[in-house]
């Protein structure tokens, strides 16, 4: 495996870096959206985020990653325990699945294995990238740019949380809960309302202007390259503290309560702005909770609803035809009324 | 282009050649733009046989599959053999060489993205074992053969290559003498390569005349340092000196450039600007104390101080480091002498900036237009009859769960005949065949009248209805263009695009004003109307004007003679036949319009009976739809 440039060596993009890590807290608040340029590290964020996951327990041998604490398991480990297979258990690293834009459905669904179809004669379904991304993430660059018929099926997915296989005399069906992260390019297309709902938080990133930073990512990078191994021994201090802050938050979090006043004033906020639907007070509630634990307290406040609202609700606002402003203003300039 | 020009130039190219081959992953690839012809393959030649005889070349073909390019089952060997065979993938093979991407200009973003994402990773799926990476490091040699404007490799691809190459200026004469590089050079200037540092001052310059040309890409930074080191090694260097910069800034930089430099004075506000959003104090000092202890002033003063108050600076900055600031001139004045002059005058005026970014969106619709043309669906059962094809894929998938069944089947039945069991048993049941999906989008073009008086309004109702299509029509994925009368011209403001975020931005500073060269704009419309429908596409058109053309074809001014022209083109949009909503936009309904509406055989609607941006984007869509 190559080694991935470090989470916490990653120059200035606060605002990406705590929508990740707030979806790591809670992956119930429903993936991330990023917008920007080509070359502004957005790759090279989502790659370092595996190392700052915590390893989690899976059922040896299950393509689709078991939770073995889970009241029910996939049909092949129900299978396997009805067979009276003893299920054993394995730590592995969380998946992060890389999803390219010309992805073949086949690769994306899975299929009818070959191999064994061949070799055996017999029909076995080869799970395909949705798979392997349960439990775990799936990230798609340019998620703006891919084929229609993916789209689709991919709100279908991420809303159902299961992939249902129909094809080539297949019939089955198996969890697929994965936080997505998509990234691209707004000028190069839009995305369908449809799949920007299915993103909990969206952020927009540029390259860094600042000269000094931008020099710092260059060095950082140089550093990276000339001794990869000598860059990750520095940052190893600072990346065991933050995947320490990332379970001390999780843990934490069953414990913050948002306030009926923080909550009512999150309806209004999200009337206001005309957002379409629950989910954008749903995403504020579960966000807030998220970044009240990451801040290391137990009360979710106004001022979290504050920093967090251009995060959860930009990509929700109706488009306004007389309306030049960007979204991002759009939902500044509604909370600056509130606060 | 002079002797002395060219052969510099050819020796650039051959220079390229050499750092590609010192440092291939690093340095990403070299895009060759030029046609097919004796300069290219001399090019070629050069590294291929001279400088890099051993490496492996991979050429990818451009209509490679996915288990090809990326390794996997290899059908043809599993069937002969009767059990699975594994290969890996072209990528994979390449590890360590090149990869050759000819006719780069139209390789599909599908592979596009195979190829980089292995590009990112430095690494590639194990063919058998899926859970598996293997390394795999290449550099990318694309020959991109483009003609036309927007016709050129996609921006993605040319992200991740350090170095464009132009040899069509060049003469075969330019190409007679080469670098003395021998594979002994390269050898030996790779094992240097891992050692040589470049200075972080140096970064530091590259960065600034960067941030100077418009090269907002980290990636063309990184690439430009990572130049530096490959041209100290090749040059038997142990560090980077001044010339490397200059050198490295010119290969690296002088294509991604996307404005010029404004001078000195106009420059500074220009990036305090941009430095007024940044909070990030917090993370400067301990970058400072890490790594600029050489010289912790030369970093404070364009960073902390620097917001606007540059005469203060300067000449400190200057008694202190004289060659700091020499060098960054040097780096501009490199850059700038690389450009082409034709590519000079546009970058320094605004337009060239959008003119550069409609170039790479231009692309996007070229390459749209092949998914237009068909894009692939989910095939059918079916016999492969009436010009249908078979897809061998689809129907051994088919096939395959049941050949134990049928061997079984066969040997009872024909026990001498089938001894070789191994053979694939196909039925007509399986056959499969391909089918494309042949996506009609629309584009609606609106030519605008945006002369005289009421031009603001007029505008204001034509961006609504623009805005208001684009917000529309995301499922169908239509695409809106506009064309604005102004002047006595008729010039495009909105080339087709499907991304509301790029008419907003066009659009915002659209100026009004001037004559009404009513035929000029005609024939612009049908010019465009007609180049879209050779795309595949549907093109609807809104003309908004109050039919009063007082500017002729020629550019001249008198109403009669305009009104003929406009009569006359109007015919031609009528006998190519398109569908066209023709808005009136005086404010009462007017002869003159409904006559030239007639004429081309529009549908005709007096503005204030239609009065709103939505409006006219509910009529249009109607239209479309018919």
């Amino acid at each position: 495996m190559a080694l991935n440039f470090p989470f916490t060596a990653i120059v200035a993009q606060d605002e990406m870096k705590l929508a990740i890590a707030l979806s790591t807290i809670e992956p119930s608040i429903g993936g991330v959206l990023i917008f920007g340029d080509r070359g502004t590290g957005k790759s090279t964020t989502i790659r370092s985020l595996a190392a700052l996951l915590p390893p989690m327990k899976v059922v040896t041998g299950c393509p689709y990653h078991c939770d073995p604490s889970a009241p029910t398991l996939c049909f092949a480990c129900e299978a396997r325990k009805t067979a009276g297979d003893k299920l054993k258990t394995d730590s592995v690293p969380v998946p992060v699945v890389d999803m390219p834009l010309g992805a073949t459905e086949d690769r994306v669904v899975g299929a009818l294995d070959i191999e064994k179809a061949l070799s055996q004669g017999i029909k076995v379904f080869e799970p395909g990238l949705l798979a392997k991304a349960n439990r775990g993430y799936l990230y798609i660059d340019e998620v703006n740019l891919l084929e229609d018929h993916l789209v689709d099926l991919l709100i279908d997915v991420s809303a159902s949380g299961e992939n249902v296989v129909e094809r080539e005399g297949l019939s089955i069906r198996h969890p697929a809960r994965f936080v997505l992260i998509g990234s691209g390019n707004p000028e190069e297309g839009e995305l369908r309302p449809q799949m920007l709902d299915r993103f909990g938080l969206s952020v927009e990133v540029r390259t860094p202007q600042d000269l000094a930073q931008r020099i710092d990512i260059i060095k950082r990078r140089d550093a990276f390259e000339r001794d990869p191994v000598g860059f990750l021994a520095q940052y190893e201090d600072s990346e065991a503290e933050f995947k320490e802050k990332i379970l001390s938050s999780r843990k934490r979090l069953g414990k913050v309560t948002v306030g009926d006043d923080v909550l009512t004033l999150a309806t209004k906020l999200c009337a206001q702005l005309g957002t379409d639907g629950l989910r954008g007070e749903l995403t504020l509630m579960r966000g807030m909770r998220a970044l009240a634990a990451f801040d290391g307290v137990r009360k979710a406040t106004a001022e979290h609803l504050k920093r967090l609202a251009p995060l959860a609700l930009r990509h929700r606002l109706r488009r306004n035809p007389l309306d030049d402003s960007s979204s991002t203003t759009r939902v500044e300039r509604v909370l600056a009324n509130f606060f | 282009m002079t002797t002395e020009h060219g052969q510099s130039a050819w020796f650039d190219a051959q220079t390229t050649a050499a750092l590609l081959a010192i440092d291939p992953h690093g340095l990403g690839g070299i895009c060759i733009k030029s046609q097919f012809g004796p300069i290219r393959d001399a090019w070629f030649a050069f590294l291929e046989k001279q400088i890099a005889p051993g490496a492996h070349y991979q050429k990818i073909p451009l209509q490679i599959q996915d288990e090809q390019l990326l390794g996997g089952l290899d059908l043809e060997a599993t069937l002969q053999y009767g059990k699975p065979v594994y290969s890996a993938g072209l990528l994979a093979k390449s590890h360590g060489g090149f990869i050759v991407l000819p006719m780069a200009e139209r390789i599909s973003p599908h592979t596009i993205a195979h190829i980089l994402q292995v590009v990112d990773r430095g690494e590639v799926r194990h063919p058998q074992n899926t859970a598996e990476f293997t390394p795999c490091a290449f550099g990318m040699i694309a020959f991109d053969e483009g003609i036309a404007p927007d016709e050129s490799m996609h921006p993605r691809l040319a992200e991740h290559m350090a170095f464009e190459v132009r040899l069509d200026p060049l003469s075969l004469n330019n190409c007679t003498d080469s670098l003395e590089i021998t594979p002994t050079v390269i050898a030996e200037a790779k094992k240097r390569l891992p050692g040589i540092e470049c200075d972080a001052s140096f970064i530091e310059s590259l960065l600034q005349s960067a941030a100077a040309f418009g090269v907002d890409s980290i990636r063309a930074g990184l690439f430009a340092v990572r130049a530096t080191k490959a041209l100290a090694a090749l040059r038997n260097q142990n560090a980077v000196t001044e010339d490397e910069v200059v050198d490295a800034a010119r290969l690296v930089l002088t294509h991604r450039a996307t404005r010029m430099p404004s001078s000195r004075e106009e420059q500074e506000p220009d990036e305090s600007a941009d430095d007024t959003d940044s909070d990030e104090d917090e993370e400067l000092p301990n970058e400072q104390e890490s790594k600029s202890e050489q010289d912790p002033k030369e970093q404070d003063d364009p960073n902390q101080n620097g917001d606007g108050d540059t005469d203060a600076n300067e000449p400190k900055e200057n008694m202190e480091q004289p060659s700091r600031d020499d060098l960054e001139e040097l780096l501009i004045e490199a850059i700038k002498a690389g450009i082409p002059a034709n590519a000079l005058a546009q970058l320094n005026t605004e337009l060239g900036r959008a003119n550069s970014k409609q170039g790479s969106k231009g692309q996007f619709g070229q390459l749209q237009k092949n998914a237009n043309s068909g894009r692939p669906a989910e095939s059918w059962r079916g016999l492969p009859k009436g010009g249908k094809r078979l897809d061998l894929l689809k129907t051994i998938r088919a096939a395959v769960p049941w050949q134990t069944m049928r061997q079984a089947e066969s040997k009872a039945k024909l026990p001498a005949v089938n001894k070789q069991g191994s053979r694939i048993q196909i039925r007509a049941d399986d056959l499969h065949v391909k089918r494309y999906q042949q996506r009609q989008g629309v584009v609606t073009i609106f030519l605008v009248d945006a002369s005289g008086s009421s031009a603001t309004q007029r505008l204001a109702e034509a961006k609504g209805a623009v805005e208001q299509l684009l917000a529309d029509c995301y499922i169908r994925r239509d695409e809106v263009a506009m064309i604005a009368l102004r002047g006595r011209s008729a010039d495009v403001v909105l080339p087709p695009t499907r991304s509301l975020v790029r008419a907003k931005r066009n659009l915002a500073a659209l100026p009004g004003g001037g004559g009404t060269p009513l035929a000029t704009g005609f024939a612009a419309v049908n010019e465009m109307a007609l180049s879209i429908r050779r795309k595949g596409m549907t093109p609807l058109i809104v003309v908004m004007t109050d039919g009063v053309a007082n500017v002729t074809l020629e550019g001249v001014g008198g109403r009669e003679r305009a009104h003929q022209d406009a009569l006359h083109t109007a015919r031609q949009l009528r006998a190519a036949g398109h569908a066209i909503l023709f808005i009136d936009t005086a404010s009462a309904p007017q002869a003159l319009a409904e006559a030239l509406a007639k004429e081309m055989a529009a549908q005709y609607l007096p503005l204030p009976y239609i009065n709103s941006g939505k409006a006219i984007s509910q009529r249009a869509a109607y239209l479309a739809r018919q």
